[in-house]
């Protein structure tokens, strides 16, 4: 018997053997139910994660907010400012002076804004990023691109 | 959304769990492995666009995780790797062939399922997508990630080993 014709013989033969499996009755049902619950909890953790991220970050906004108050009373610049107007030669004379000052809190202050400003900007993009995957999100991502919702 | 993933999810359930069931070989692993695919669908689905995009990853998908189920699991054995050498080996003596006459019977199938069970995850793969599911060379290679050439011999070796362990079990 030819090679060719003995695998033709076994193709017949698995074709016709290997047939779909039919589920058990009531898996499709339970299954989903499963799905349901998982998502459900997938959801609740998303939710926990974002308020205490949320919380996190607006911890940090109000601590580096008011440590550049603090920050900028040590460097008396409202002073400087009126001294703008008043007296031009103490202004040009304090003017290093105040260079120097803001130099030397740049790195901590700057540090803080940016770890503030980051944070707030991963929550929002993260935010929309699961609000466009909402029915209104879908709708509103069609009409932004022209087409009927 | 949900609405959509229903459809999918009625559409799909037979072939996902068929799938792997014949990969796995028991139901409740099966299930398992169906829940976590339309698990994946479903956050997947704003991502996907068309019809045949969703098969083309559900199968995909299903196959994937019926493979790490299979790996986490270690559900194959040694005899696995002796069988792969043995369809390396029924390919090469092509003079020794003999007559392939065996009818599909309940007692067959059976037989053929444990076959199954006992081949490598990789070949077990082809088989169920070939002969069962009816794609394309050219479709399990993109989901299985290989070279056509290579599907076609893994295929062929299979074929051999199925054949061999039949033939023996009915001697």
């Amino acid at each position: 018997m030819e090679k060719k014709d003995m695998y033709d013989q076994i193709d017949r033969f698995l074709l016709d053997a290997l047939e779909r499996i039919e589920p058990p009755h009531g898996s499709k049902e339970n299954t989903l139910i499963l799905i349901n619950v998982r998502l459900q909890r997938l959801r609740r953790n998303k939710l926990w994660s974002f308020v205490s991220l949320g919380l996190a970050s607006f911890v940090a906004l109000v601590y580096s907010t008011w440590f550049l108050i603090i920050e900028w009373k040590g460097m008396e610049t409202s002073h400087y400012l009126k001294l703008i107007f008043t007296d031009t030669a103490t202004v040009l004379e304090n003017f290093y002076n105040w260079l120097l000052l803001m130099g030397e809190s740049l790195p901590f202050t700057g540090l803080l804004m940016v770890i503030s400003v980051s944070t707030i900007l991963s929550i929002v993009v993260w935010k929309l990023d699961e609000l466009m995957n909402t029915p209104e999100g879908i709708i509103f991502q069609e009409l932004a691109k022209g087409g009927k919702a | 959304m949900m609405s959509n993933f229903i459809d999918i999810y009625n559409k799909y359930f037979k072939y996902v769990y068929s799938i792997s069931y014949r990969m796995i070989g028991k139901h409740d692993d099966a299930m398992d492995v169906t829940q976590e695919v339309f698990f994946r669908v479903y956050k997947a689905l704003s991502r996907i666009k068309d019809e045949s995009t969703v098969k083309s990853y559900i199968y995909r998908i299903t196959i994937n995780e019926s493979l790490r189920w299979l790996n986490k699991n270690k559900k194959f054995s040694l005899s696995e790797v002796s069988m792969e050498k043995e369809g390396m080996k029924n390919e090469l003596i092509s003079d020794e062939l003999s007559p392939f006459e065996f009818t599909v019977s309940e007692e067959i199938k059976d037989r053929l399922n444990q076959i199954l069970q006992n081949l490598p995850p990789n070949y077990r793969a082809i088989i169920v997508l070939y002969y069962q599911e009816g794609l394309k060379i050219a479709e399990i290679a993109d989901y299985l990630k290989k070279p056509e050439g290579t599907i076609k011999v893994y295929l062929q070796r299979a074929k051999a080993i199925i054949k061999n362990k039949l033939q023996e079990g009915h001697k």
